[in-house]
């Protein structure tokens, strides 16, 4: 989605319609993000606020090197990542994961799908979640989430494969391939 | 071979197994279908991004927040700020045209007086690395050390400016229409940043391109009155 250079000059000398244009452009998308990150929705709409203010203040220095919607998915990441900080979400990145199992709704229905992932991932540890959200659905690498979250690379596809392992077994009645031995939850023999 | 660890297989759905690890995919139905299942969990997740729905953040709300940080300004402001920056840009290219006009004369000046030409563009006390600044954004660690070493630098410029109007007596050569050209576009340049001041009264950069350009003046206007022949008096330039 191409953001015309014109109105982020504009929106950078405080003109309103401008402003209002990229955020209008840009909200879903940013807005999405946050909210997925964030998880609980009325923290969202905060921190989504919180963001939209840091996008505007940073606008004097975008330099135009990559998609504006692209600079401004890694500010959102990186406010909201702060402000679960702060709000203690993510004190410790967590590296045992709770072997509950979770009821998942089993539906058919497309528009349903999303909050059964929804709720699946919500059953991830908090370090989890936020690697498994970083990579496999805003595309960071383990490079770059080590960095954001302050953990190694290592420790970062750890969580991953320890995130991806759980959704599967949560997510069972929507991945297993037919014919698989369902009885025995998602393991091969011997694991 | 043994089947794959569960952390393995979720490694495997985006990654490219061993050759050891392939052949048994290939033989294991089990382990592969357990490898198809991670994709599939892999590119729900990859389908999440592509998801927009109705902004969560308000504009209305935002709007009020921006406006008390000064993020969106009338109009009025936009546009009288947009005229500032076009016009001290403007003049700034003018004044450098009359500084370089300037220079040049100065240079021409001392080589008709018998200097060299090495001394003749020599600046200061002839030491030239001594007047070169290293120029380095991150060299300040807040804008308050930045702003007081501007300040310094300006007091610097004043005392030096006015030593060389009392003192550098080979610049006499230089044509007195170079130094009322200079001082034309200083004159514009003050005007327009004092009138930038009357609208941001606490702008520190407004205030150091004001007072800067007033001691740009008075150099000038030292230089000019340096300049003339002997007997006249500066009336006007």
């Amino acid at each position: 989605m191409a953001t015309d250079f014109l109105t982020i000059q504009r929106a950078i000398e405080g003109d309103e319609r401008a402003l209002r244009a990229l955020w209008s452009q840009h909200a879903p998308h940013i807005d999405a993000v946050v909210r997925r990150l964030a998880g609980d929705p009325d923290l969202a709409e905060d921190i989504a606020q919180e963001v939209w203010i840091q996008i505007f203040r940073a606008l004097p220095s975008y330099r135009g090197e990559s998609q504006f919607g692209t600079w401004a998915h890694r500010i959102a990441v990186n406010r909201t990542l702060n402000a679960l900080r702060r709000t203690r979400r993510l004190v410790k990145i967590e590296t045992d994961m709770e072997e509950e199992t979770v009821a998942v709704e089993h539906t058919g229905d497309r528009a349903m799908l999303r909050s059964v992932i929804d709720a699946a991932a919500a059953q991830l540890s908090p370090g989890a979640r936020t690697v498994f959200l970083m990579h496999d659905v805003e595309g960071y690498t383990h490079e770059e989430i080590a960095t954001e979250l302050g953990i190694t690379p290592g420790g970062s596809k750890s969580q991953l494969f320890k995130a991806r392992a759980k959704l599967r077994r949560l997510l069972a009645h929507l991945v297993d391939v037919q014919g698989t031995d369902k009885g025995n939850e998602n393991a091969a023999p011997g694991y | 071979m043994q089947h794959l660890a569960i952390e393995r297989l979720a490694e495997l759905a985006d990654g490219e197994p061993t050759a050891v690890e392939r052949e048994h995919l290939a033989e294991c139905a089990m382990c592969s279908a357990e490898r198809v299942a991670y994709q599939r969990v892999v590119a729900m997740a990859s389908d999440e991004r592509r998801h927009i729905a109705p902004p969560i953040s308000t504009w209305g709300l935002l709007s009020e927040e921006l406006r008390e940080q000064g993020l969106i300004t009338t109009r009025e402001q936009a546009t009288a700020r947009t005229m500032f920056i076009a016009k001290v840009t403007t003049i700034a290219w003018r004044a450098a045209a009359a500084i370089a006009i300037l220079a040049t004369g100065l240079v021409t000046g001392r080589m008709t007086a018998g200097m060299p030409l090495r001394t003749a563009l020599a600046l200061g006390d002839g030491n030239a690395t001594a007047g070169q600044v290293a120029v380095n954004a991150d060299e300040f660690a807040t804008t308050a050390a930045a702003m007081q070493t501007l300040q310094r630098a300006q007091q610097d410029y004043e005392r030096a400016a006015l030593y060389l109007s009392t003192h550098d007596t080979v610049t006499t050569e230089v044509s007195t229409e170079a130094y009322r050209t200079t001082l034309a576009a200083l004159d514009e340049m003050a005007e327009t940043s004092l009138k930038a001041l009357s609208q941001a009264p606490a702008d520190p950069i407004i205030n150091q391109v004001y007072f800067t350009t007033l001691g740009a003046r008075n150099m000038t206007l030292g230089k000019l009155a340096t300049a003339l022949p002997t007997g006249s008096r500066l009336s006007r330039f």
